[in-house]
């Protein structure tokens, strides 16, 4: 039998309509503890309106609506009218597509999150705890000698990584990442591939990606969307070695006819 | 499924599907020439099959290249991998196929004496299980015929017992007569040899099958 505890998400029945439009349609998806999932499917399949779910980050769009179960390690319901959003998405940290630090210093970018959180209670325990970040996310050795600078002079590939050391600085259980290295070239791709690897030791990520290679390189579960509707997930190697989907096959193939 | 997007990695692995195919049509045409050296000892059989084997030798490099080729340049996965995998393992398999055929008929041509009609048929009837086996197993191939592969498999036993039984009389017949050992010996090893190109099936049976369902199987649950 399945071992409930070793997920740390579980949705099911999960229908997102914008107005009338359905983006996503019954799907029903598990995220195990402390491994990578990826989402792939064509562009428009759904992909980011599911993964904007797990941290309610629809809930500002209007048109939206949100219907489904989201259950966090097996107790708590994301959608509760009482849960505050502030303690989910400590939780559940989020690295979008087009790195977004702050215009501030990288010190603050990475000591922001805490702060407002209340995660530390003194200077120097801020002061670790941000050098602990950004030494997580492979970047503190880059940027020791110039914690005050402001991080938009950072590269792109800088700049994600901060923002990985931003989402882990608050200490979440799940990461989610929407195409994190879509704007970034092989290195810095690779070096933020390598910190997934490290960082599931930790977390539970849910990584949309549209490089396939990625997929099967950072992640131990996939799962394939198209129009809305979720055709496939298992195991990357066995999606990626024998599909039990016609339809996985020709998309992880590239066959989009 | 649906052809490729690009269009180059689909011509490409039409010619690697292409090339094997080829490749097993030769080889056939090998086996079954061997399988009338036995009968009939003509050298020029066995002429056809040296020649026939330098191409089976080029169809296997080439397979081979192309496979690195779409293994660098196109990263393949799935079905794709699969077919690539199994090209690489099934030619190689084909290529060994070959080498028996030519030595074999070597062997058939060069042995001194003729042995009695009864050694010469049961070594044709266990010829021909090889060969209608041979044919199941690439038709399976080709079809994608999960269960063509597996039946395919099974007829190993067939060909080990006609093996079996072809040892036994020769033995039996060089320890009464000790003037045919050399050529009961020579016998021995054209049905090794067949013998070894059943195993050269079984083995491309396993092959299609990974290909087809994308897992290996044990011969022992083929055959319950
Ligand atoms: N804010 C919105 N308002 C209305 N429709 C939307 C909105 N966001 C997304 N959609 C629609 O919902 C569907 C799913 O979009 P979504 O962005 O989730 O796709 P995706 O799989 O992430 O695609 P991509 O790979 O291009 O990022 C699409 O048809 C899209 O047009
Ligand atoms: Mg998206």
């Amino acid at each position: 039998m399945v071992d409930n505890n070793n997920f740390a998400l579980k949705t099911n029945n999960v229908y997102v309509h914008y107005g009338n439009k359905m983006a996503i349609n019954n799907v029903a998806l598990d995220f195990p503890k402390n491994e990578v999932t990826s989402l792939i499917g064509p562009s428009g399949c759904g992909k980011s309106t599911f993964l904007r779910c797990l941290n309610r980050m629809n809930d500002v769009i209007d048109s939206c609506k949100v219907e489904g179960s989201f259950i966090m390690n097996n107790t708590i319901d994301i959608y509760r009218d009482d849960l505050p959003i502030e303690n989910l998405r400590e939780k559940i940290g989020m690295v979008f597509q087009k790195p977004n630090p702050f215009p501030k210093s990288i010190y603050e970018n990475v000591a922001y999150g805490p702060k407002i959180h209340g995660v530390t209670s003194s200077q120097s325990e801020l002061d670790d705890l941000v050098k602990e970040s950004l030494h997580r996310a492979g970047l503190y050795d880059e940027v020791k000698d110039r914690l005050t600078d402001v991080a938009t002079g950072l590269s792109g590939g800088q700049q994600q990584r901060l923002c990985i050391a931003r989402a882990i600085s608050i200490k979440p259980e799940i990461i989610l990442m929407d195409e994190p290295c879509s704007a970034l070239d092989p290195i810095a791709t690779a070096k933020i591939e390598d910190l997934i690897n490290e960082l599931k030791e930790n977390y539970t990520i849910i990584i949309v990606t549209h490089s396939m290679s990625q997929a099967s390189r950072v992640s131990t579960k996939t799962a394939f969307f198209h129009l809305g509707n979720l055709i496939e997930e298992g195991d990357t190697s066995k999606i990626f070695t024998k599909p039990d989907k016609e339809q996985t096959n020709d998309y992880i193939t590239g066959r989009f006819g | 499924m649906k052809e490729h997007t690009d269009k180059n990695f689909e011509n490409r692995l039409t010619a690697i599907r292409d090339q094997l195919s080829e490749m097993s049509a030769v080889v056939e045409k090998q086996l079954s020439l061997a399988l009338n050296c036995i009968k009939s000892k003509d050298s020029d059989y066995s002429i056809t099959i040296q020649n026939l084997d330098l191409q089976v030798d080029d169809f296997e490099k080439a397979v081979r290249d192309e496979c690195f080729e779409v293994l660098t340049l196109h990263r393949p996965v799935a079905s794709d991998l699969r077919l690539v995998f199994t090209a690489l393992k099934v030619s190689k398999e084909m290529e060994r196929i070959g080498d028996h055929c030519r030595g074999l008929s070597n062997k058939a041509i060069t042995s001194k004496s003729d042995l009695d009609p009864e050694i010469i048929e049961a070594l044709s009837a266990l010829g021909r299980s090889v060969l209608s086996v041979v044919h199941e197993v690439f038709d399976s191939l080709f079809t994608g015929n999960i269960e063509k592969a597996k039946e395919s498999w099974r007829r190993d036993l067939e060909i080990d017992k006609l093996y079996k039984s072809i040892l036994k009389t020769l033995i039996d017949k060089m320890e009464k007569n000790d003037s045919i050992i050399e050529t009961g010996t020579q016998h021995i090893l054209i049905a090794k040899s067949l013998e070894r190109i059943g195993d050269h099936a079984g083995n491309i049976a396993e092959e299609v099958i990974f290909n087809i369902s994308g897992q290996y199987q044990d011969i022992e649950k083929i055959r319950v």
